[in-house]
């Protein structure tokens, strides 16, 4: 997994497979009888992803995503969307490399103590720095 | 209604300048196969396809070009799946055009926008309205037409509707004109995803039935 895909938005990643399968937003919605308004504000963001891991399977399934690792990165996405990270976490460079671990906890994954060690160094730095602006 | 001084001068396109603009799109976006699928077209251009609820219902509108011109709003209403007719194609077609054709007049309208999409949609029906009569709807109309009934698949059809019941345009020349082309409208409409009228208007305007004078079409 490279830091693109980590960066990516769960509804670019909607919008870019559905058309990669050269179908529009009118075509998918008819076909699998899912809300085009629904379907298209998730595209935008403006609609958080389902939390049902079925549900999302579904949808997977739906957009042609059957590899399984690109399933569990469609999953991860979804996560992060609905716990949308904070722009400057994405743009900051230590951060993303440690994204895994997050997606990892959030999946209910148990990270190892190493990485766990690492998350909190960070965390106590990056308000350190915080609270340095603020003064 | 005396135009504002600031608002763009357009010039009042020829029909063959306007079929030209919709070859050229056809060609460089959709591809050869029937119906021309216009949404995919639209959405590889990059413009988002946005169904706005109730847009149909509160602006007698079925679509709309956002005030940027990077979103295609449609009209969607979840009780009758209005996204879905086929008049939200032509709509679609219809607002490639003035992206296309008259993009000076949104640039113009731009200010106009409060954030809100209905309104927008209510204000420039109103002033496309008040400032250009229906020119530029009837520009927009004339390339969507063009754009979503191929002439030569049109005549093709036609063709293969009169081979099909064993008749001649002499024949049908025998008949009511208006019966005869909303009979082959009729037949032929689905090929294209478009609704009955606008397959007859085609008819009509690309000089198939009845054939003009100097039409190369078939003669029978």
């Amino acid at each position: 997994m490279n830091d693109d895909h980590k960066l990516e938005r769960f509804g670019d990643f909607l919008r870019k497979r559905r058309l990669s399968l050269g179908s529009s937003l009118r075509a998918f919605c008819q076909s699998f009888g899912e809300d085009p308004s629904n379907w298209s504000k998730m595209e935008r963001g403006l609609l958080k992803p389902p939390s049902s891991v079925s549900r999302l399977c579904e949808m997977a399934k739906r957009l042609g995503i059957e590899e399984m690792e690109e399933k569990q990165r469609f999953l991860d996405l979804a996560d992060a969307e609905r716990g949308r990270i904070p722009e400057d976490i994405q743009k900051n460079k230590r951060w993303v490399s440690h994204l895994p671990v997050f997606f990892r906890t959030i999946r209910g994954e148990v990270p190892t103590e190493e990485e766990l060690l690492k998350l909190a160094d960070m965390i106590r730095e990056d308000m350190a720095a915080r609270d340095e602006e603020a003064r | 209604m005396k135009k504002p001084d600031d608002a763009p001068d357009l010039r009042v396109l020829g029909l063959e300048d306007i079929r030209k603009e919709a070859e050229s799109f056809r060609r460089l976006h959709c591809g050869e196969g029937l119906p021309v699928d216009i949404d995919l077209a639209v959405e590889k251009t990059g413009i988002r396809v946005v169904p706005l609820p109730r847009m149909r219902e509160e602006c007698k509108k079925d679509a709309c070009v956002s005030p940027y011109g990077d979103t295609i709003w449609v009209t969607y209403d979840p009780h009758t799946n209005s996204f879905f007719d086929v008049r939200t194609r032509f709509s679609m077609a219809h607002e490639v055009a003035h992206l296309i054709l008259h993009r000076p007049f949104f640039e113009w309208m731009r200010g106009r926008y409060d954030d809100n999409p209905l309104d927008w949609v209510r204000e420039i029906r109103q002033q496309s309205e008040q400032y250009y009569a229906s020119q530029l709807e009837r520009e927009a109309d004339e390339f969507a037409g063009r754009l979503l009934v191929p002439v030569i698949c049109l005549r093709e059809q036609f063709n293969a509707v009169l081979a099909e019941v064993g008749s001649t345009v002499q024949d049908l020349r025998r008949h009511n004109d208006y019966d005869v082309r909303n009979r082959l409208a009729l037949k032929i409409h689905k090929k294209f995803a478009v609704s009955v009228q606008c397959l007859a208007m085609r008819l009509l305007l690309e000089g198939v039935y009845p054939p003009l004078p100097d039409s190369s079409g078939e003669k029978g």
